[in-house]
């Protein structure tokens, strides 16, 4: 049982159904942009998110629309070169799955607690003040522990975005799943760079 | 039981060397090869099963077997590689 449920977690894309998936992912992207309409963040690039000024759900929901549709068609063009019979629907929900890890991200650096934390951290940081309270030191402490905890789930972002790619296209090949990474990181400063996204 | 596919002691491939009927107990020896489906192992033959049972939907079949569909039909791609090879 618990094995399965490790399994179902660590390799989604074998061990569950594409409608679930699709379903999964679906809510993911949603929650998502609901997460960044309440607590006021920007998802600009790929693996990026900063603080940015209050939006419209619309708003919201256009620019994560932007990153999704990006890294999809990307992926599925990709895909298409290496695997004639790979399919978008395959690609996109390869791609949402990945993007769950973003909630998991937002949770950790965008909440409350951690952003009234930051909020008042960051005067002293830029100031040079910080004095080594242990009021400070407790912020500090939570704060590379969200940090950490962010890695890792950029991490394993493209553990399964690479997993998932390799099934949709089934690639056996793992220089692969290096292509994967360089593109979406190329992807990411493209989108940075541009800024493609509504204010 | 499971049926033999390779010798226990060499690992080269098996024939039948003897047929028997049930009925009259007539028994004919000889070396016959085995049908190219019989070369499969037990799980692939049971996945070209399910296939023929589930009308060659795939996704239908990935949803019983609680797999993805690009998971199941690499698992075909596979196998006709594995058949064609054995064809040759």
């Amino acid at each position: 049982m618990k094995t399965n449920l490790i399994s179902k977690i660590f390799y989604p894309f074998e061990n569950n159904t594409s409608n679930f998936l699709l379903i999964l992912g679906s809510c993911s992207f949603l929650i998502l942009c609901f997460l960044g309409y309440q607590w006021e963040f920007i998802s600009d690039g790929i693996i990026q998110m900063h603080m940015a000024t209050y939006k419209e759900f619309w708003k919201v929901l256009i620019n994560n629309l932007i990153n999704t549709a990006s890294l999809s068609l990307l992926m599925f063009f990709l895909a298409r070169l290496i695997y004639a019979k790979s399919r978008f629907i395959d690609v996109l929900t390869v791609v949402l799955i990945a993007q769950a890890n973003l909630v998991c991200i937002a949770l950790a650096l965008f909440n409350p607690m951690l952003k009234e934390t930051t909020q008042a951290i960051i005067p002293s940081m830029v100031n040079g003040t910080i004095k080594p309270d242990e009021g400070m030191l407790n912020q500090l402490v939570w704060l590379s522990f969200a940090a950490i905890l962010a890695l890792v789930f950029i991490l394993f972002f493209f553990f399964l975005l690479v997993q998932g790619m390799k099934i949709a296209m089934n690639s056996k090949k793992g220089y692969h799943g290096i292509i994967i990474i360089l593109m979406t990181l190329l992807l990411d400063a493209l989108l940075w760079i541009t800024r493609p996204y509504i204010n | 039981m499971k049926f033999p596919l390779h010798c226990p002691a060499c690992n080269h491939e098996m024939t039948v060397v003897k047929l028997h009927c049930e009925s009259c107990h007539t028994e004919v020896a000889g070396k016959f090869g085995l049908p190219l489906f019989l070369k499969l192992e037990p799980d692939e033959q049971d996945f070209i099963m399910q296939f023929l049972l589930d009308s060659g939907s795939l996704k239908e079949m990935a949803n019983k077997m609680g797999k993805s569909y690009p998971t199941v039909r690499n698992k075909l791609d596979e196998l006709i590689d594995k058949i064609k090879l054995l064809k040759d």
